[in-house]
C-alpha cells in the first residue's frame, strides 16, 4: 500500500516506552503498533499494569519522571509526535488530542470554577476572548447534558457529583475540538448507572463529531459497548488486536480466551468464575519470551524462549502467539518486522 | 433530567472565617491584641511625649499617674510607665518600639516568604539537580545557629533597620522553602495537574496558576508563626547590639538597656517584656488558629 495515499489519523509503530528504576530499565510499553482511523473507536483492554495508561501518556508525551520513549514512533496525521518540540507538543495536547481521566473527582483544580477551567482551554487553544470562552463553556456543558449550564458554569468542582464531573471533564476535553480523544478508564470510578450514561454520552458525541477515540479500560463489557476494534494488552505488549465482534466470537490468543472465560455470563449456568491463575508480573519481573507464558495453559517450550511475532489471521485480526505463528515460527520476531504491515 | 436540584451554597470564605473566629474566644482575643498592636504601631507618633528626649533630671522615675511626673515634657502627661536611665518617657519609647519591631519583622517575613516560596516552588517542581542544590543550601543554613549567622552578616553589612530585616529575611526563608517544596511534591501528584498538562498548559502556568494557589494556606500560616520568631529575633539582635541602632527604640533594645538598671528600675524590664510577650503569644495563637482553619482534616473540629 502506498504511504501517501491516505494517512490514518494516528499510526503507532513499534512504540517502546521504558521506565528507569534503581534496578535497571524496563519496558512499560513494548513494541506496540496500531493504526487508528479518523472517527474510529479503538478499545484498549488489559489488567492493571499491562501498560495501557503508559501507552496513552506516551502518545501525549506526558510520561512521569522516570519514563521515556525509547524507540518507535507515533504519527498524528503523518507528523511524528516524538519529533515535535515541547512547545509544539503543548499545541497538540488538548487541541488535537483531548484526554479524559479516570478520576473525575481529582481531575479538576478545586480552586477554579468548572466554567473557568473549560474556558481556560478554549482561550488558550482557540484564542477566544473571555466572554466568548464563557459562552462556549456554557454551550459545551449543555452539550454534555448538565442541567442549567449557565449556573453550573460558575460552580466549583466540589459542588458537582461524580457523574457530573465526568460530564464536565468530557466537555473540557472536547472544548478545543480535538480529532482524537484518549479516554483512560473514564467510567471506572463511577457507579454502574452513571457508567452507562457516560458511555452513551461518549458514544453519541463520538458519532456526532466524528472524533476518533482511544478508549482504555479493563472492563471488557464497557469496551464491547463502544469500541469498533479492540487491542488486548498484557505485560506492555499487544497480545491480540481485532474487530470487536470477532474478538468476542473468536478470540485467538489464549490470554484473550481466558479473559473472556473470566467474565460472568448470563447464558451460562451460574458457577464459580474461572480466574486466570497467577498474577500479572511486575514491571521488573517480566519473563522472557511471551510475557503471558507462565500463566498460559497452552504454553510450549518456545514460549519461554522467544517472543512470538505478529500473525495476521485475516479480516484485520492480529495476534502475537506461537500457537498461531506455527508457520512462521522461525522467522525473526515482531521487532524486526515492518511497521503498518497489515494489508 | 434534574441530576441535582439542591445545590450546596458555598458561604463566602471571609464570612466563614469570622464566624469560626467568634466560636474561639482565645483566638478572638489574640486577634484583638494583634489589631491593637497594629493600631499602636500606626498611631505611635500621636502620643504626645517625645520618645527620644533625654532629661537626666528625671532619670529612672517609677511609673506614676501624677500629671507633672514628667518634668520638661511639653505635654502635661504622667509617665505612665516611668522613665529610663536617660530620663526618656518609657511609654512613648515602647509605643514607637512596637512600630519599629512590627515594621522590621513584617519586612523580614515578606523577604523570607518571597525568597522561600519561590525557591520552594522551583525546587519542588523542577526537581533534579536544581532541587538538590537548593535543598542543600537550606540544610546548610539550618545547621548554623541563627545568632552566629546574624552576627556574621551584620558585621559585614552593618546594623540598621533595613539591614536587620534583610538578615532576618535571608535566614528565615528556609522553612518556607522546605514547606512549599513538600507541598509542591504532593500537589504535583494530583491528577488535575496531569489534566492541566494534557490540555496543553505550560509548566510555568501550572506552577503559578494551579500549584501556588494550593499552597497559600500553609504559606499564610507559616508567615504568621514566622512573624513571632522574627520579632523575637529582632529583639535578640537588638539586645546584642546588632539590631536597630540607638537611639531608635526597639523592644529588644529597650530590654538590653534595662539590664544595667534592672534592680533599681523593674519597670524598664517588665513593660517592654510584657508587650513583647503579649504580641508573640497573640501571633502564635492566631497562627495556630489559622493552621487549624486551613487544615482540611481539622475542618470538623473548628
Amino acid at each position: 500500500m502506498s504511504d501517501a495515499a491516505k494517512k490514518p489519523l494516528l499510526e503507532v509503530r513499534n512504540l517502546r516506552t521504558v521506565i528507569d528504576t534503581a534496578h535497571g530499565t524496563f519496558p512499560a510499553v513494548d513494541e506496540v503498533s496500531f493504526v487508528l482511523e479518523r472517527g474510529a473507536v479503538l478499545g484498549v483492554v488489559g489488567e492493571s499494569g499491562s501498560g495501557k495508561s503508559m501507552l496513552a501518556l506516551s502518545l501525549l508525551r506526558l510520561l512521569p519522571g522516570k519514563g521515556r520513549i525509547e524507540s518507535g514512533e507515533a504519527l498524528l496525521d503523518g507528523r511524528n509526535l516524538r519529533a515535535l518540540s515541547e512547545r509544539e507538543m503543548r499545541g497538540v495536547r488538548g487541541r488535537r488530542i483531548g484526554m479524559i481521566f479516570q478520576e473525575p473527582l481529582t481531575s479538576f483544580d478545586p480552586l477554579y470554577t468548572i466554567g473557568d477551567q473549560i474556558a481556560e482551554s478554549v482561550r488558550k487553544h482557540l484564542g477566544l476572548k473571555p466572554r466568548q470562552a464563557r459562552e462556549k463553556a456554557v454551550e459545551l456543558l449543555s452539550t454534555v447534558g448538565i442541567p442549567r449550564p449557565d449556573l453550573a458554569c460558575d460552580e466549583y468542582p466540589f459542588q458537582f457529583s461524580g457523574g457530573m464531573r465526568q460530564r464536565a471533564m468530557i466537555a473540557m476535553a472536547l472544548a478545543p475540538d480535538p480529532e482524537l480523544l484518549i479516554a483512560d478508564e473514564p467510567t471506572t470510578a463511577l457507579d454502574v448507572t452513571i457508567q452507562a450514561q457516560i458511555l452513551e454520552l461518549l458514544a453519541k458525541l463520538q458519532r456526532e463529531r466524528g472524533i476518533a477515540v482511544l478508549f482504555i479500560s479493563h472492563n471488557l463489557g464497557v469496551i464491547a459497548e463502544i469500541a469498533d476494534e479492540v487491542m488486548v494488552m498484557y505485560g506492555g505488549q499487544v497480545m491480540e488486536r481485532s474487530e470487536v465482534v470477532r474478538l468476542f466470537d473468536a478470540p485467538a490468543h489464549p490470554y484473550t480466551q481466558s479473559l473472556l472465560e473470566a467474565r460472568p455470563a448470563l447464558d451460562r449456568a451460574p458457577s464459580r468464575l474461572r480466574a486466570i491463575p497467577g498474577q500479572v508480573p511486575s514491571l521488573e519481573s517480566r519473563p522472557a519470551g511471551c510475557p503471558f507464558h507462565p500463566r498460559c495453559g497452552r504454553a510450549m517450550d518456545i514460549c519461554s524462549r522467544a517472543r512470538p511475532s505478529r500473525s495476521f489471521l485475516g479480516s484485520g485480526q492480529e495476534v502475537a502467539c506461537w500457537l498461531q505463528g506455527a508457520g512462521n515460527a522461525f522467522q525473526t520476531h515482531a521487532r524486526a518486522s515492518g511497521a503498518g504491515g497489515e494489508s | 433530567m434534574a441530576l441535582i436540584d439542591t445545590k450546596p451554597t458555598a458561604a463566602p470564605k471571609r464570612r466563614r472565617y469570622f464566624a469560626t473566629l467568634l466560636r474561639h474566644p482565645l483566638a478572638l482575643a489574640a486577634h484583638a491584641v494583634l489589631a491593637l498592636a497594629v493600631a499602636t504601631a500606626v498611631l505611635a507618633s500621636v502620643y504626645p511625649a517625645d520618645p527620644l528626649k533625654q532629661n537626666l533630671m528625671s532619670s529612672l522615675m517609677p511609673p506614676s499617674l501624677k500629671v507633672d511626673s514628667l518634668p520638661g515634657s511639653q505635654a502635661a502627661l504622667p509617665a505612665f510607665m516611668g522613665t529610663d536611665a536617660l530620663g526618656r518617657d518609657l511609654m512613648a519609647r515602647i509605643l514607637l518600639a512596637i512600630r519599629i519591631s512590627l515594621a522590621v519583622s513584617s519586612l523580614a517575613v515578606f523577604i523570607a516568604t518571597a525568597v522561600g516560596v519561590f525557591l520552594g516552588l522551583v525546587a519542588g517542581y523542577v526537581g533534579g539537580v536544581l532541587d538538590s542544590v537548593i535543598m542543600r543550601i537550606v540544610d546548610a543554613l539550618l545547621s548554623l545557629p541563627f545568632v552566629v549567622l546574624a552576627i556574621a552578616v551584620v558585621a559585614a553589612i552593618g546594623p540598621g533597620l533595613v539591614n536587620v530585616a534583610l538578615v532576618l529575611g535571608l535566614t528565615g526563608w528556609v522553612t518556607f522553602a522546605k514547606l512549599v517544596r513538600g507541598e509542591v511534591l504532593r500537589i504535583k501528584q494530583y491528577s488535575f495537574i496531569e489534566a492541566a498538562h494534557a490540555t496543553g498548559c505550560s509548566g510555568k502556568r501550572i506552577l503559578f496558576r494551579h500549584i501556588l494557589p494550593q499552597t497559600v494556606g500553609i504559606i499564610l500560616v507559616n508567615a504568621t508563626l514566622t512573624m513571632g520568631q522574627m520579632i523575637i529575633s529582632e529583639a535578640t539582635l537588638s539586645f546584642l547590639g546588632l539590631g536597630v541602632p540607638p537611639p531608635t527604640p526597639s523592644l529588644g533594645g529597650i530590654l538590653s538597656d534595662a539590664q544595667q538598671t534592672f534592680f533599681a528600675a523593674w519597670w524598664i524590664v517588665v513593660f517592654p517584656g510584657l508587650v513583647l510577650m503579649a504580641i508573640i503569644l497573640a501571633i502564635n495563637i492566631a497562627g495556630d488558629f489559622l493552621r487549624d482553619y486551613f487544615d482540611p482534616a481539622e475542618e470538623g473540629a473548628l
